[in-house]
């Protein structure tokens, strides 16, 4: 396991020192005729964060760590040098936290663009893992301290305008993720005779692609026509770890699993397109086609040791040695797009899609598995078991839509559509084995018929009030003809076991907007998501399982402006939203209740011009959920259920025209439903920015 | 972990890089803005076509966006078109144009999107969610505003259904021997893309997220085998269990 804190790499800090040096040297040759340069720059010399309670949830919730942090958390500079020509940069360094943002682009107005962008920033994880309270003697398990994954890209564009040429425009891009994750594939906590899936799980991530794309732009005969052409590589090291806790001395209860996984996959992509506007603009045709191709393979070994480190095999062990997988995924796509304005206040679109995709796929999966048993043995070192995979599949696409605008109706706009999708896909799936429990074999080809109706209007029916509606509905059909399958024995299951999926989704949302006078504005918003499930299995279980998600999200806001120094707003928001399933009407222990996802959030900002150079601002915001379903007799419960809330008081003062000072201080606070979660946290974080710009 | 030395020497280097410059430029300036320059008119709207005459290209091609469906038509309603989402661009025409000069750029600032969309305003203050509200990422990351789909996909783009997430989350692209086909169906089935109050964004955190699908009659058999005694442990994505749950290449049952 590696230092879970990366050091900054070379490539990086190279490219941000390139970045602020040409910036810097920049800065004198910019100035240097100052009618033409327009600058502003906005230091954050202090960001002093305290956290009393969970650090680790701060930083994954807030997207900042603890401690000290400073730079710039802005920069931004435009000049015209010469009267073709325009100069902007952009910028951003918070460098305690890794939070780059560097961006140049140098224009010619008939020459075209070289442009160059680098960004990074972290994420952080909470390394935790899941609470069950009934545990008397562990609570919560700790994971590593420091989960923190480092994401960044650098991206360099050349756009040359060619004299009767077309223009080409070349992009180099590198982006990359490096650090540590987590993950939710919690291992097995056992106190005592009982166990329930809490213990952490994290992730290390190492992964880079580069990519280079060639694209031509031209217009001929009145069609703009592009060409791209696009490559990528891409590779990836991953080692997922997973770790079990137990109370009792029994060895396979503390097993550790790592899994490694080193893909690598190539990406070419030919794209081309052309469109036109016709009929003095009335009418707009384009069609484009891509071909695209991704090559990618997988080496991956699994390690089970006991708790000493030990590689060990116990019961049902995954000992697994260079398996290897390669993949071949080829894909067609036609699409074209017809637009006409069958009047001044009536326009059809029409769009459809063709799309082929061949996919190729094998892999040998090799164990050893021997000996084995529940006390743990060590493995021998051969591999004992290989399992070969083959997978062939087809999938034939074609997509259609078709929608009417319409603006006949005075201070009103309203709209339909129609998108129908039709898919056909051919699947083989084989894995030879040793095991018997482990043979699979299934032909199955899909049928999908997806069906979409949508229509909604914008209408201001007079100057203080604005309307919006819009309703979709959504049918996917989805029949398996299941050609041939394994048979299911006492120890393996047949390898289908769905026939055929509906899913009905009812989606509405509308806003009511009112604005009487230019100081009160309010607001109210509300959608609905309906969505469910039939499902149903193979001849011998045709009973047709019903599952439904359901959310309802309620938005109120107010905007007041009492007079030219006050600014107040004022926003609440309610989601009410649960997923049903037959499985909670289960008299079984594995029955699952409704699970709930409901929060309810209020937000009030107050802004005050004291004078013409100080001003005051404030921000209040409270967050509450509360699903929490006190079923651990039969289960886990995992609603999130907590009270969160941030304060903010900020104040900004021109000390002299052109430089700005703005400290701000904000207090967040986070305290989760002990039976449910930890994480408890109470955050003090204090800014000082300076703002300087010059015209 | 960097020493409080080494933070601080990075932190004073960057500041003098961008001060020593900034100082410069204002030596060389003849003064920074002043109050002279200080705008005090209030902004009104003028309308797409006074937006055409510079932007004429934008302006034709966004006719074929589907947020240009809720244009209304005429002059009687102000804030339509593009300053619906740029703001009233009086000012902006008054000063002669320029890159954000008096106007909005929703690319930059999510205030913009928020005013029609104002439920997404909370989503990203939720606790887990895409870094919008931090900088760190912008709504024009995975919807184009003026795009023929502002959606990230549908069923007649070129791109297929996964293509702007797995731009970042190449991890989880495949393609994969072992297929979930529920991936094809998008990431939204499982993830709630703007925020959300469950862990990794899912839209249930329990093994509710799973048998939307996987429920049969013969509940808590799936398939052939008994998960009576394994799913009140915890998920379906535990160690141990189906691990794989964006695709496998090595088993067909996704477990590693």
């Amino acid at each position: 396991m590696r230092n879970p804190t990366p050091p900054f790499d070379r490539f990086r800090k190279a490219a941000l020192f390139a970045g602020l040096a040409a910036l810097a040297a920049a800065g004198p040759v910019l100035a240097s005729d100052s009618n033409n340069v327009s600058w502003t720059v906005v230091a954050e010399p202090a960001r002093i964060v305290s956290v009393d309670g969970d650090t680790g949830r701060f930083r994954a919730h807030r997207w900042m760590d603890n401690g000290y942090a400073g730079g710039v958390s802005a920069f931004e500079a435009e000049a015209t040098p010469s009267k073709d020509v325009t100069v902007r940069a952009q910028g951003r360094a918070i460098v305690d936290e890794d939070d780059y943002e560097f961006f140049i682009n140098i224009n010619h107005e008939d020459r075209g663009f070289v442009e160059m962008q680098f960004k990074e920033f972290r994420k952080y994880y909470d390394s935790t893992g899941g609470k069950y309270y009934p545990f008397s003697q562990i609570g919560t398990v700790e994971g590593l301290e420091d989960l923190v994954l480092n994401i960044g890209e650098f991206k360099i564009t050349g756009h040359a305008k060619l004299e009767r040429l077309p223009d080409v425009t070349l992009t180099y891009e590198h982006e990359y993720r490096d650090g540590m994750k987590s993950r939710l594939t919690w291992g097995a906590v056992q106190e005592g005779g009982l166990s329930r899936n809490v213990a952490p799980s994290w992730q290390d991530v190492d992964e880079a692609t580069d990519s280079f794309e060639v694209r031509l732009d031209d217009t001929f005969k009145g069609f703009d026509w592009y060409v791209s052409q696009y490559w990528e590589s891409y590779e990836g090291d991953y080692t997922r770890y997973e770790r079990n806790v137990s109370t009792n001395t029994t060895a396979s209860q503390r097993k550790t699993r790592d899994q490694h996984q080193d893909p690598e996959a190539d990406r070419i992509s030919t794209q081309m397109g052309f469109e036109r506007w016709f009929a003095k603009d009335r009418g707009f045709f384009s069609s484009g086609y891509r071909f695209s191709q991704i090559d990618n393979s997988e080496l991956e070994s699994i390690f089970e040791r006991n708790e000493a480190g030990i590689l060990t095999n116990f019961s049902n062990p995954k000992q697994i040695r260079d398996s290897y997988a390669t993949n071949q995924f080829v894909s067609n796509t036609w699409v074209g797009h017809l637009l006409w304005m069958l009047s001044d206040s009536l326009t059809a679109v029409t769009k459809v899609k063709t799309e082929w995709i061949e996919r190729d796929s094998s892999s040998l999966y090799r164990a050893d598995s021997s000996p084995n048993s529940s006390g743990g043995s060590t493995p021998n070192g051969e591999i004992d078991q290989t399992d070969a995979s083959e997978v062939d599949n087809k999938v034939r696409n074609f997509g259609e839509s078709f929608s009417l605008r319409y603006s006949g109706i005075p201070r009103a706009s309203l709209f339909a559509e129609y998108e129908s999708e039709q898919l056909r896909n051919w699947l083989t799936e084989d894995r030879r084995s040793a095991s018997a429990s482990e043979v699979f074999n299934r032909e199955s080809i899909a049928h999908t018929w997806r069906n979409a109706v949508k229509a909604g209007f914008n209408t201001s029916p007079w100057e203080p009030v604005k309307i919006t509606l819009q309703a979709r509905q959504r049918w996917d059909d989805i029949n398996y003809n299941n050609r041939r399958f394994t048979e299911p024995t006492t120890s393996a299951a047949r390898s289908v076991f769905v026939d055929g999926q509906d899913i009905t989704a009812t989606d509405l949302s509308s806003k009511l907007t009112y604005k009487p006078c230019r100081w009160f504005i309010p607001s109210v918003r509300y959608q609905r998501s309906d969505i469910s499930y039939d499902t149903w299995g193979v001849p011998d279980d045709q009973n047709i399982i019903e599952s439904r998600g359901l959310t309802d999200t309620y938005t109120a806001d107010l905007t007041i402006l009492p007079n030219d120094r006050w600014s107040v707003t004022l926003s609440t928001s309610l989601q009410d939203s649960s997923i049903l399933t037959p499985s909670a009407n289960s008299t079984s222990a594995a029955q699952a209740p409704r699970f709930n996802s409901d929060v309810w959030s209020w937000m009030g900002t107050a802004d005050y011009q004291v004078s013409d150079k100080v001003s005051v601002n404030t921000l209040a915001r409270y967050s509450r959920a509360d699903n929490f379903n006190d079923f651990t007799s039969i289960g886990l419960p995992y609603g999130a259920d907590y009270n969160e809330w941030e304060a903010s008081l900020g104040l900004s003062w021109r000390a002299k025209p052109g430089f700005t000072v703005a400290p701000r201080y904000t207090l967040y606070g986070y305290n989760p439903n002990d039976m449910a979660d930890s994480g408890q946290y109470t955050a003090h974080v204090v800014w000082v920015d300076c703002k300087i710009e010059w015209k | 972990m960097k020493s409080l030395n080494g933070r601080l020497c990075m932190t004073l280097c960057v500041l003098s890089l961008s001060m020593a410059s900034t100082a410069w430029a204002v030596e060389t300036a003849p003064e920074l803005s002043s109050d002279k320059k200080t705008i005090e008119a209030i902004p009104e709207y003028v309308g797409t076509e006074t937006c055409a005459e510079c932007h004429e290209k934008e302006v034709r091609a966004f006719k074929t966006s589907t947020h240009s469906r809720m244009a209304i038509a005429g002059e009687e309603v102000k804030a339509q078109g593009c300053e619906s989402c740029h703001g009233p661009g009086s000012l902006h025409v008054d000063a002669g144009g320029g890159r954000g000069v008096h106007i909005q750029n929703p690319g930059k600032n999510p205030e913009a999107c928020f005013a029609c969309h104002s439920d997404k305003k909370h989503e990203f203050r939720l606790p887990y969610r895409h870094p919008v509200l931090e900088g760190k990422m912008s709504c024009t990351d995975c919807h184009d505003p003026h795009g023929e789909d502002v959606r990230p996909w549908s069923g007649t783009s070129v791109k297929d259904a996964n293509e702007t997430c797995t731009k970042c989350h190449k991890e989880q692209r495949g393609p994969f021997v072992w297929e979930h086909e529920v991936v094809r169906e998008g990431c939204t089935t499982c993830h709630k893309v703007h925020g959300s109050i469950n862990e990794k964004m899912l839209v249930a955190r329990d093994n509710n997220l799973c048998q939307r699908c996987h429920t049969q009659a013969s509940f808590p058999t799936i398939g052939r085998s008994s998960h009576a005694t394994r799913l009140p442990g915890g998920t379906c994505f535990s160690a141990g269990c189906h691990t794989a749950v964006h695709g496998s290449n090595f088993d067909d049952h996704l477990r590693y």
